[in-house]
């Protein structure tokens, strides 16, 4: 599980970092867009702007030739009229200039409307030239050039100057679009990174949380193991406690010295009372068991320092000494223990005294294979004191 | 984990700084300074609800359009009626225009609301025809934008001149020209702009060569006909006998008229004469041969003075009148009186679809030679069919939209010239399909 999140995390950095990327590229694109159509409305005005102002000069010079023809200003009005096409050709040529951009209809509608006057007043200057000029007719080319070229030349001049002013506002609307442009896209970049940083902080608020929740979780994993293993400590206990008397059973004998057994060299005994048996039908179970209860809590007090007393069965008591008691230091203890035993006890308000039989080992390495042999050889000892009237303790003997 | 955030967050926060920069770099070029934006408001207004100020309109609209500025339209409801056009520029400065394009109706009974939204700082542009100032140092209107009345008469003759001689014929050869002249004020400019170019084409042909027509009041393009009247009309009594009368038996007026005041030549001529005989009773230390001079200068003088009068004579006039119907009638009388005649020009839509009707009628169609002014779709079909061989046009798109862009120069205080002519063009069956002739027809035309 715990591998999972981890994978999980790394492929939202991938993503991250592939949005990051995203927005680098897709930011300079734009920001690239938006500097080349600035770059692109600049040439594109200049250009327009040069070419219309050459139109209206060329225009102009033409008009100005016609005005000194009709004044009889030069010696060869023929070569004049004949520059006439020259300076048309500049005109075609400037119009050819503003008609490759790419200008919007009503720019256009405009232009086209300057570029038809400019024509026919072109043809007019031509019929002037071909008819009136060689006739000689000096006053009504006078009259024509007053009434019908000039007008045509003013007209055009304003319609080219219009056509300048629609493309200067054309290209004023086209910055204004471009810098909304750029504003739209700064407030965009801005957007994102406040959004990246609203995620952030929010993606760090929930791995707190996350982590608050594990750590409580832990927590609490830990109450449920300790108690678990309190659990598992009390059955352990119950397994190897003898439940009446509180001291060790038969399985914790056979825990405790097994591995003793093949090297070990101790001293070990087991009592029980003679003629149990007699006080449970007589007092009943419970009086029984309070009188063997009283028993053990003695031996306990008064042997509990040199040796491991076990409980092994019902009213039989196994002490393995402590391995600084000597076989003589046993022996002695053994019939204190004896003595203890047999002594009388207070059970609910009754005075019970039974007396006690026991076998004492004087164990040596490998004498049993297992703890159940050990504790065949002491009952059979101990039985056989028994059998012999009681009271009384047997050496186990090695054979 | 915690590192890494840390890098994410740095890479992030790196990620939108460096964005940023980017955008100021790339962004803050901003818009090239100094275009002007326009924004304002401008009033056009116009003299009668026809067809010719709806062309001013569309022109003053698409100026508006194109130059950034709202057009307050309005018309008045006829040639003469100036109360709605007071009106018309009271409500503009209500509305706080920047600048008043004005076709006027009256030459001064605007003046005193002229002069209100001029100190209000407005600017006034004039198109088709000017007010009269009361302080010609000071005017009241900045520039005026029209095309002459008298030079499209000009036009008129010059180019059925053309269209004569293009048919073959010599001048000498015209016989009678009528004229079919409306009521309306444009009319005697046109007629005298076409009068005097014609006589004048035909005396040279004749050898003999008129005065310069006195342009005082003519070149301001008047659109009241009061002295032209008395251009065509007036009777010199010391002329006497000697004064041409011009005006046929069709011809109202015509009798005894002079055809020339200021120094109109036959009338000048004629009391040269009479000066001559004083002097010759007066001065008799002449030589016989100083005086042999001054007969055969008399003799010419008389000579020229009877050519230019026979000239004159061939001049036809109807009486004023304005329905198609009667300029029809108008124009089949003149036909019936003079069987010679060779020209007819009327002087606006009415009076030339009325000749055309005559001719049509009489079935004289390129017999007789038809000149015209202004235009719609039967007069196009006509000079089509051959029945009309020109007719003359304005162009009021034009004047409309560079009235209405001097109203915007005005108003962002840059030099206009004080006035300009947009001129008149001949349409005639050669040039229709020009595209600039198509677009004075219909400015809407697709020329692209």
């Amino acid at each position: 599980m715990a591998k999972n999140k981890k994978k999980g995390a790394s492929s939202g950095f991938i993503v991250a970092a592939i949005l990051v990327a995203v927005m680098y590229i897709l930011n300079t694109i734009l920001v690239w867009n938006i500097y080349n159509n600035n770059n692109k409305t600049g040439t594109m005005t200049s250009t327009a702007t040069r070419a219309i102002n050459s139109i209206k000069g060329e225009l102009s010079s033409l008009n100005t030739n016609t005005v000194g023809l009709a004044a009889n200003l030069y010696d060869n009005p023929l070569e004049i009229v004949g520059d006439t096409e020259r300076i048309y050709g500049n005109i075609i040529g400037y119009e050819k200039m503003f008609e490759s951009l790419d200008m919007n209809d009503t720019v256009m509608k405009r232009y086209n409307y300057a570029k038809s006057i400019i024509d026919t007043f072109h043809e007019k200057l031509n019929s002037l030239g071909t008819d009136q000029l060689q006739e000689g007719d000096a006053a009504t080319m006078n009259e024509t050039l007053k009434q019908e070229l000039y007008p045509l030349q003013v007209t055009a001049d304003q319609m080219l100057t219009a056509t300048i002013t629609i493309v200067a506002s054309e290209t004023a609307r086209l910055s204004k679009r471009n810098a909304i442009r750029a504003y739209v896209l700064m407030g965009l970049m801005a957007l994102i990174a406040v959004l990246s940083e609203l995620a952030i902080w929010l993606f760090a608020r929930r791995a707190k949380k996350a982590r608050a929740e594990l750590e409580e979780r832990e927590l609490r994993l830990a109450e449920v193991d300790a108690k678990l293993k309190n659990t598992r400590q009390k059955a352990t206990d119950l397994a190897v406690t003898n439940v009446l008397t509180g001291m060790k059973n038969r399985y914790a004998l056979d825990n405790d010295i097994s591995e003793r057994l093949e090297t070990g060299r101790f001293q070990v005994a087991v009592f029980d009372m003679d003629n149990f048996r007699s006080i449970n039908d007589t007092y009943g179970y419970d009086f029984g068991d309070e009188y063997l209860a009283a028993v053990a809590e003695k031996l306990k007090e008064e042997f509990g320092d040199v040796a491991e007393i076990y409980n092994i069965t019902g009213n039989e008591f196994c002490f393995v000494f402590n391995k600084n008691i000597s076989e003589s230091q046993a022996a002695g203890i053994a019939q204190n223990i004896q003595r203890v035993m047999s002594s009388p006890y207070e059970v609910l308000n009754l005075n019970v005294q039974l007396p006690c039989s026991g076998a004492l080992y004087h164990y040596l390495p490998g004498d049993c294979l297992n703890v159940n042999s050990l504790l065949v050889k002491l009952d059979t000892a101990m039985r056989n004191a028994k059998m012999n009237g009681g009271n009384m303790i047997n050496n186990v003997v090695n054979m | 984990m915690n590192r890494n955030k840390k890098k994410g967050v740095f890479r992030t926060v790196t990620a939108c700084t460096l964005s940023a920069i980017m955008l100021l770099c790339g962004g803050c070029g901003g818009p090239p300074a100094g275009v002007r934006q326009g924004g304002g408001k401008i009033a056009v207004i116009t003299k009668q609800p026809i067809a010719f100020w709806d062309d001013v309109k569309l022109g003053a609209e698409d100026a508006g359009k194109e130059l950034g500025y709202d057009i307050i339209y309005s018309v008045a409801e006829g040639d003469n009626d100036y109360a709605t056009q007071i009106e018309s520029i009271k409500n503009a400065m209500k509305d706080k225009v920047d600048a008043i394009v004005i076709a006027p109706n009256g030459r001064t009974e605007l003046n005193d609301v002229l002069q209100q939204a001029v100190d209000k700082g407005i600017k006034i542009i004039a198109i088709n025809s000017d007010v009269t100032s009361p302080d010609a140092n000071n005017p009241l209107t900045i520039s005026l934008v029209n095309s002459s009345d008298f030079d499209g008469g000009v036009c008129a003759a010059r180019n059925i001149i053309k269209s004569w001689k293009a048919k073959g014929k010599e001048v000498s050869d015209i016989g009678t020209i009528g004229i079919v002249g409306s009521t309306a004020a444009t009319s005697d400019m046109r007629m005298l702009g076409f009068f005097d170019t014609m006589k004048r084409t035909l005396g040279r042909s004749s050898g003999v060569e008129f005065a310069e027509l006195s342009m005082m009041g003519v070149i301001m393009g008047t659109a009241s006909g009061a002295p032209v009247q008395a251009f065509m009309y007036e009777t010199d009594d010391s002329a006497g006998g000697g004064a041409a009368a011009y005006g046929g038996e069709g011809g109202e007026g015509g009798d005894a008229a002079a055809y020339g005041a200021e120094g109109g030549d036959a009338a000048a001529n004629a009391a040269g004469g009479a000066d001559a005989n004083a002097a010759q009773e007066e001065e008799t230390e002449l030589t016989a041969a100083e005086l042999e001079v001054l007969a055969k200068e008399k003799e010419k003088a008389d000579a020229d003075a009877r050519i230019k009068m026979d000239i004159v004579n061939r001049f036809v006039q109807s009486e004023p009148c304005s329905k198609r119907k009667e300029a029809k009638e108008k124009a089949k009388a003149l036909i019936d009186q003079n069987p010679d005649i060779s020209i007819l020009f009327g002087t606006n839509t009415n009076m030339t679809l009325g000749i055309c009707d005559a001719i049509n009628e009489l079935g004289l169609a390129g017999k007789v030679f038809a000149v015209g002014f202004n235009t719609d779709d039967e007069i196009i079909s006509n000079i089509k069919n051959g029945v009309l061989q020109g007719t003359v046009v304005q162009n009021p798109y034009v004047m409309g939209y560079v009235g209405v862009k001097f109203a915007t120069s005005a108003i962002n205080n840059d030099n206009i010239t004080s006035h300009l002519n947009t001129g008149v063009t001949f349409v005639n069956a050669d040039n229709m399909n020009n595209d600039f002739v198509k677009l004075i027809l219909n400015p809407d035309a697709d020329i692209s």
